[in-house]
């Protein structure tokens, strides 16, 4: 590791060559040594700070510097503010724009802060993150790189050295019934070594045991500490005792610590032992995440390098399920925030900064324009002898006492925004969670603090450049009209063009992304769909045919429940449950090797595909043949028929199982395609088969109704006439579409108003600078006006001057919005990233918006009377 | 005779404690961590230059190793004046201490 060469550099530059030799070589003594204690990163930090040191010297040990005490320094902060305070008091509509310019920028500012903040910024409940290394399953044929793992192969890569523990933890759900009615509980079931990977520690009782997760040990469970809160007020007592998780007794043995009450851990009420068998552990269903602890001095690379191997074993010995197969380790921020969610953020984050750059540039702008009309004050205070400092330092004042309000209006906002945000995107994590709280406060202050000095400097600069006496013999309001003024503020809003241009290309596409998304066509009827979902109790209902028998029951009380046309049971909710693809046997088509053929199933009931609103293409649907003690029967979706069967025709007759061990069933019917769960892929094959013949425990019923949220009342009350002890959640699909789509819409709400909140400061930008050029030129134009010129010529002068600031602006925003696009791709569904007719539309609208903000003052400026004008000075 | 700064006084207090091989660095750490202020190393230059203009300090130019990157350390070293300025400046502060020490903070 070497030192920063910039850093030397400079040292070299400002203390010359033969003074800096001594210096550097201290220095590089004291890199080393960090280096070799502290690490590179540290080391390097340290460099930088010496290098400032030497740049700007600390003053504090200098002696005798005829420095104000602080007292002094003090005193004049507070007469600056007061001034600036009552100079803003005295320009209301002057303060009120600059602050709600800023309180805009740095609202956005604070929201998206406030996301970042909690998705990146916290702590983890992860002791050492750096040493964990999530393993994720890539499926090539699917494009999908962050799937789970089948439980054998988690037995396989627990061989992994460079990992020394790997864990996994299986998403479960568990319907409590010791406590009062049934209820779902959400449960992680984990291998008892989590704790060593996570470094989890339990605030009461003990944590699991590696024999807790052996086959056959005694059921125990210890309790999430939000539950634990709730459930039981906090009480140590509970610990030792039974809790009834699905009909089994397990033993609270304790209660998990605060910290994990985060992301998604939050929803999690209980956690219990994951036991895998050697025996009977699937390859085919990819439900485990697993991760590892780093051995002492292994690297995520080596275990990276570890997986892939093993992967590729697993890929030779089962061609079956694992063609185009593979895993891959990335690191725990990798693992906890999704690449899109990374993109995501980056992107907001990138979108805001440009809001603020406007926001700053406007109030340049303004405070230009402002500072032309105070020239001759600020001579007068020259002339009467306040130095270039003072004058300046007050003027920052003045900047720092409309930023601050601009902070605290700005927080207001943000409260505001998060509060709609939060209504929007109902029930997803990240919004519901957020809320201003102290550290995004101290974010928008540190903003309104860091603003003045990109927005306040360079004017009060330009405004003390000149010598008092310029100021006093010329006119005062001629200051700031020099041309290099005029150049800056040209400058300023040629950028804010730019800028907003390729502000609302993003929110363009972003918008049309998720209109895209929500209108995809599902294959389904959803706006007539409600959904019951249970659980089948084991410790009621313990054969398949008693389960066949609760959900027919549960099925013939929905279809009579008053509003409800159709009910039908299933597995799962289509266009909404993933599918679990298993590998498809056919009769008389054995797989050659190196191919592989998946499909998803489906357990359907009777009038599954009547209720849903899914037409049958070929053959029948299932109907009262096919009961438990009927002829084994499927029917296959579309893609199912087309891929694997030889298509729509060719598929009736043939026979085909999903499951190695159970018997060949014979295809009656083809079905109509519905949607993916993850739209933005293909259809997946579905075979389906009939619930009657394949009882489900984890069962839905879907009843068809004209008005789905109407009869979940009734729907309810029948379950619980039913049975009581089953946990029921009823909802109508709409509901779970519109959860699916919470984050989205809210996302696409933000780029909305960030792209709005753009175009409207740079068209706001644009008119005070014109506006401020007619009120220059007043003079010139009157003169032009008195030797002739029409109203329209001086029209045409000042849309031709606009309209070249306008037409730049485009041109740079036009480069940068498809750079940016290009980023975005990942993101995108729908809509390509270069699509030219967001970007005609874009500009059109940026145009337009921008030749209005010139429009108004150039009408201004032919209204000038000429008389008038030349005698106004 | 000129007083010290209380910087001056604290960077000559770390030569005496340092010793013969009083360098950049061995100083800059003595400060660090005895005094527990937390310095540039520019700053302890800086107050260096001002003390050997004084006549307080000496520096030499030792020979170049590669820790350093081939470069050269600067010794410096305290002369009799310095010595004197920090006697006097220390008894001062006793001085102004004396009889009121148990009201001190």
């Amino acid at each position: 590791v070497r030192p920063p060469l910039l850093a030397i550099r400079l040292i070299v530059w400002r203390l010359g060559a033969d003074a800096a030799e001594f210096v550097l070589g201290d220095l590089a003594e004291g890199f080393a040594a960090r280096g070799r204690e502290q690490g590179a990163w540290r080391a390097r930090a340290w460099y930088w700070r010496q290098a400032l040191g030497v740049l700007m010297p600390d003053r504090s040990v200098l002696p005798r510097q005829p420095a104000p005490g602080p007292g002094v320094a003090m005193a004049s902060l507070i007469r600056n503010l007061k001034l600036a305070g009552r100079t803003a008091l005295r320009q209301p509509l002057f303060t009120a724009t600059v602050t709600l310019t800023l309180a805009l920028a740095i609202g956005a500012n604070a929201v998206i802060f406030g996301m970042v903040d909690m998705l990146l910024l916290r702590p983890l409940p992860i002791a050492e993150p750096d040493r964990v290394g999530w393993v994720f399953g890539v499926d090539q044929s699917r494009g999908a790189d962050r799937g789970g793992l089948p439980p054998a192969d988690y037995l396989d890569l627990r061989a992994i050295r460079a990992f020394s523990h790997v864990a996994a933890i299986a998403r479960a759900g568990y319907t409590l019934t010791s406590r009062g009615d049934a209820r779902r509980l959400e449960a992680y079931q984990i291998t008892p070594n989590l704790f060593d990977v996570w470094g989890l520690a339990v605030v009461r009782g003990r944590r699991f045991v590696p024999a807790d997760g052996e086959p056959g040990a005694a059921p125990v469970a210890l309790l999430a500490h939000q539950f634990w809160l709730h459930e039981y007020g906090g009480d140590p007592g509970v610990v030792g005792q039974p809790i009834a998780l699905s009909g089994t007794p397990h033993e609270v043995i304790g209660v998990l610590g605060p910290d994990l009450n985060f992301g998604n851990l939050a929803a999690i009420h209980v956690w219990t032992p994951l036991v895998i068998g050697r025996a009977g552990a699937s390859r085919a269903d990819p439900r485990l995440s697993v991760m590892g602890l780093l051995a002492p001095g292994a690297t995520l690379e080596q275990a990276d390098a570890e997986v892939k191997a093993i992967a590729a074993r697993i890929r030779e010995e089962h061609p079956a399920t694992h063609t185009a197969w593979s895993a891959r380790v990335v690191s725990t921020r990798e693992g906890m925030t999704g690449a899109d969610t990374w993109l995501i953020l980056t992107l907001l984050a990138v979108t805001v900064v440009m809001v603020l750059l406007i926001a700053c540039a406007n109030v340049t702008n303004i405070l230009l324009a402002g500072l032309a009309a105070r020239g001759r004050e600020l001579a007068v205070r020259a002339a009467l002898g306040a130095s270039r400092r003072q004058i300046v330092a007050q003027l920052l004042a003045e900047a720092l006492v409309l930023a601050a309000a601009g902070g605290l209006l700005g927080l207001a906002f943000s409260h505001g925004a998060i509060k709609a945000l939060g209504a929007l995107a109902e029930g997803n994590f990240v919004f519901d969670t957020l809320a201003v709280d102290y550290r995004m406060v101290l974010f928008a202050m540190t903003l309104a603090f860091i603003a003045p000095a990109m927005f306040a400097l360079i004017p009060a600069m330009q405004s003390t450049r000149r010598q008092a006496s310029t100021g006093l013999n010329a006119l005062g309001t001629r200051i700031a009209g020099t041309g290099r003024a005029r150049r800056l503020r040209g400058t300023l809003v040629v950028a804010q063009i730019a800028l907003a241009m390729a502000l609302m290309v993003v929110s363009t596409l972003a918008l049309r992304t998720a209109i895209a998304l929500m209108e995809v066509d599902l294959g389904v009827a959803s706006d007539r769909i409600a959904t019951v979902r249970f659980e089948v109790p084991v410790w009621k209902y313990a054969s398949d045919d008693e389960v066949r028998r609760m959900v027919e029951g549960a099925v013939d009380r929905l279809r009579a429940v008053p509003g409800v046309a159709t009910a039908a049971a299933a597995s799962a909710v289509p266009a909404i449950d993933a599918d679990i693809l298993r590998p498809l046997d056919v009769e008389g088509q054995p797989l050659e090797r190196g191919q592989s053929r998946l499909a998803g199933l489906t357990v359907a009931g009777s009038g599954y595909f009547e209720t849903l609103g899914i037409s049958i293409v070929a053959g029948r649907a299932f109907d009262g043949r096919d009961g438990h003690d009927g002829r084994r029967v499927a029917i296959v979706s579309r893609t199912a028929a087309d891929r694997h069967l030889g298509g729509v025709t060719a598929a009736l007759g043939r026979r085909v199982r999903l499951d190695a061990s159970a018997a060949l069933a014979t295809v009656v019917g083809v079905a109509a395609d519905i949607v993916n769960p993850d739209v933005d892929q293909d259809p997946n094959p579905i075979v389906y088969l009939p619930f009657a013949q394949q009882p489900q425990r984890d069962a839905v019923v879907l009843a068809a109704s004209d008005a789905p949220a109407v009869v979940t009342g009734g729907m309810r009350d029948a379950m619980r006439a039913l049975d009581p002890d089953v946990a029921v959640a009823v909802e109508t699909f709409d509901a779970m579409l519109g959860r699916e789509f919470a984050a989205t819409r809210a996302l696409v709400a933000l780029f909305a108003a960030f792209g709005g909140v753009a175009l409207a400061l740079a068209a706001s930008g644009l008119y005070g600078v014109i506006a401020f050029v007619v009120a220059q030129r007043t003079r010139e134009i009157g003169v032009r006006v008195a030797l002739g010129a029409r109203p329209a010529d001086v029209r045409r002068l000042m849309l031709g001057q606009g309209g070249s600031l306008i037409a730049a602006g485009l041109g740079i925003g036009l480069a940068g919005s498809l750079a940016l696009a290009q980023v975005t791709r990942g993101i995108l569904f729908g809509v390509r990233a270069s699509d030219p007719s967001t970007y005609l539309a874009v500009a059109l609208l940026v145009g337009i918006t921008a030749m209005v903000a010139v429009y108004v003052p150039a009408r201004r400026a032919m209204r000038i009377d000429p008389m008038q004008a030349l005698t106004a000075e | 005779m000129s007083t010290l700064g209380e910087f001056e006084q604290l960077v000559l207090l770390a030569l005496v404690r340092v010793g013969d091989e009083a360098y950049g660095v061995p100083v800059h750490d003595e400060i660090a961590s005895r005094a527990r202020r937390s310095v540039s190393l520019a700053a302890v230059y800086k107050t260096l230059e001002r003390l050997e203009a004084k006549g307080y300090v000496s520096s030499r130019i030792g020979e170049p190793t590669a820790e350093r990157g081939g470069r050269r350390r600067k010794y410096f070293a305290l002369e009799a004046p310095g010595r004197l300025a920090l006697r006097e400046s220390l008894a001062m502060l006793r001085r102004m201490t004396v009889g009121i020490e148990g009201e001190l903070p």
